[in-house]
């Protein structure tokens, strides 16, 4: 057997030795067996597997945990039970994750906080949203497209004091700019409607007073997951 | 509180949203795309660093002994990693010691000799995946003995070591050679198992396993693991043949000269990779000097 596989290899020696007399091929054109393994191992570490023809381009999806700050605008039936209630802690926090590197389907979680307490009592309005939609890699931006849903809770503790929960749903866009392959800038835009039942009997909400519109503008940043 | 709900659902918020920011799930597997498992047969590909260099110079030995001695606070030892605390040279040799506290109070020390009469060649050397500050090498080989390698933060302070090391040796009449110059490559003969994966004799050719900086080698494009099978249409069987060819090549006078060679890779099929030998043809220029540059 070992003797065959030797008379083997002299043969195929022989046929690859006259071939190496012959014009062989041009260095440039052929990229050694260990660079390609080194790729190869750079990429397994990476957590992301080789793909045959296309091994130097794969790249991650994007993943990122974002927060930032929200400058809402209120309108609709509750808006002006609120008005008086403006302050400026008003931030956002959440994620958002693609299902690929390219352009693709994206969902994400996000929770909007707007919180105001002085002299008068405090108000607490929070949404917290799930969200689907289609995030479009316009290297080295990300221009993310979709709609969320989710609960809403507000919460007034002052001279009328009432407790709504309600469902709040709506479209919104936002922009990612990369920084580095870790970091991210991002603004975001969304136009929300919320309706809410009343914890409370005789609050404004019971009266009927129970959609809220907000329209928020968004700015932070983003670190990847 | 008065409205003890706000706590849970901010709570069930916090919650959802570490649910999500959890990692993705781990990749499929690579097997549908992977290389195929490599025989541990090949060269090893190391981070160090060789540089093709001849170390001339127009020193003379007191100028050369002059160079070594101010050059005692740039030099560590190779592994130890420790600063020469005692230099001593002369134009028959270097001894350097280099101490340390071992258990708290035992001082213990180490060094070397480099008779200047036994050098026999030396390499100018890069490590860095060593040491961030003394990251350039010169490895002094000494006939009937282990080298000496010493670190720098400099590649001009090892080059300087090299140079004064090369004067004093040539006047103690050491034949140092400075091999492969016209190539800059270090070679070896094929094993069994890697003649037979290439599919060719063993004594078909010769093997790259590493190549030297800055040398004509790696202008023309070679790269460690390459096989060297011919030059100028004859076989190469060991290295002398690669350089008798070459140096008998500058002295006719050519400016360049050809060298076939087979190089290990992979193609693509599908989705998973093929190893495969490509025969390749190389373009050597030659230096007419023979030296490197």
């Amino acid at each position: 057997m070992k003797a065959k596989r030797y008379l083997l290899s002299v043969a195929m020696g022989s046929i690859f030795l006259l071939a190496a007399f012959a014009q062989g091929a041009d260095p440039k054109t052929v990229t050694p067996a260990w660079i390609m393994e080194k790729q190869f191992e750079q990429q397994q570490q990476a957590g992301q597997p080789a793909a045959a023809g296309d091994a130097s381009k794969a790249t991650k999806a994007f993943n990122v945990f974002f927060i930032g700050y929200d400058y809402p605008t209120l309108s609709g039936p509750l808006a002006d039970d609120l008005a008086s209630w403006g302050g400026p802690i008003n931030f956002s926090l959440g994620m958002e994750s693609s299902m690929g590197s390219g352009s693709s389907m994206l969902t994400g979680l996000e929770v909007e906080l707007f919180v105001t307490i002085n002299d008068a009592g405090s108000r607490f309005l929070m949404h917290d949203m799930a969200m689907i939609g289609y995030s479009f890699n316009l290297a080295p931006f990300r221009f993310n497209l979709g709609g969320r849903v989710g609960l809403s809770m507000l919460d007034v503790m002052g001279p009328v004091s009432y407790t709504g929960l309600g469902l709040v749903f709506g479209p919104e866009a936002s922009l990612y700019f990369a920084i580095d392959p870790s970091f991210w800038l991002w603004i975001r835009g969304r136009y929300s409607m919320a309706s809410y039942i009343s914890m409370d009997s005789g609050s404004t909400i019971s009266a009927g007073n129970d959609s809220l519109n907000c329209l928020s503008l968004e700015a932070g940043l983003a670190f990847k997951l | 509180m008065k409205h003890p709900g706000i706590l849970f659902i901010f709570c069930l918020s916090i919650l959802s949203i570490s649910c999500a920011s959890a990692p993705p799930s781990a990749p499929p597997p690579a097997s549908t795309a992977a290389l195929p498992a490599k025989a541990d047969i090949w060269p090893k590909i190391y981070n160090d660093e060789t540089y093709l260099t001849t170390f001339a110079s127009t020193w003379s030995e007191d100028e050369a002994v002059g160079v070594i001695r101010n050059l005692q606070n740039s030099m560590v030892d190779f592994s130890a990693n420790l600063p020469l605390s005692e230099l001593n040279v002369d134009p028959y040799g270097m001894r350097a010691r280099w101490s340390w506290i071992e258990n708290g109070s035992f001082q213990k020390s180490a060094g070397f000799i480099v008779p200047f009469d036994q050098v026999s060649s030396m390499l100018l050397e890069r490590y860095p995946a060593i040491d961030k500050v003394f990251k350039w090498g010169l490895l002094i080989y000494i006939a009937g003995t282990s080298p000496v390698s010493v670190r720098t933060p400099t590649r001009e302070a090892a080059e300087r070591l090299g140079k004064a090391v090369l004067v004093l040796a040539k006047a103690r009449n050491a034949k140092v050679s400075v091999p492969n110059v016209r190539f800059g490559a270090a070679l070896g003969p094929l094993s069994d198992a890697q003649a037979q994966a290439a599919g060719i004799l063993q004594t078909g050719g010769i093997i790259i396993n590493w190549i030297f900086k800055e040398s004509p080698a790696e202008k023309a494009g070679f790269s460690p693991q390459d096989i060297i099978t011919g030059i100028a249409g004859k076989p190469v069987q060991k290295g002398d043949d690669l350089f008798s060819a070459i140096d008998a090549a500058a002295a006719s006078g050519a400016k360049e000269i050809k060298v076939s060679g087979i190089r290990r890779s992979y193609r693509a099929e599908g989705k998973t990779f093929v190893e495969i030998f490509v025969p390749l043809t190389f373009t050597l220029t030659i230096d007419q000097t023979g030296e490197a540059k």
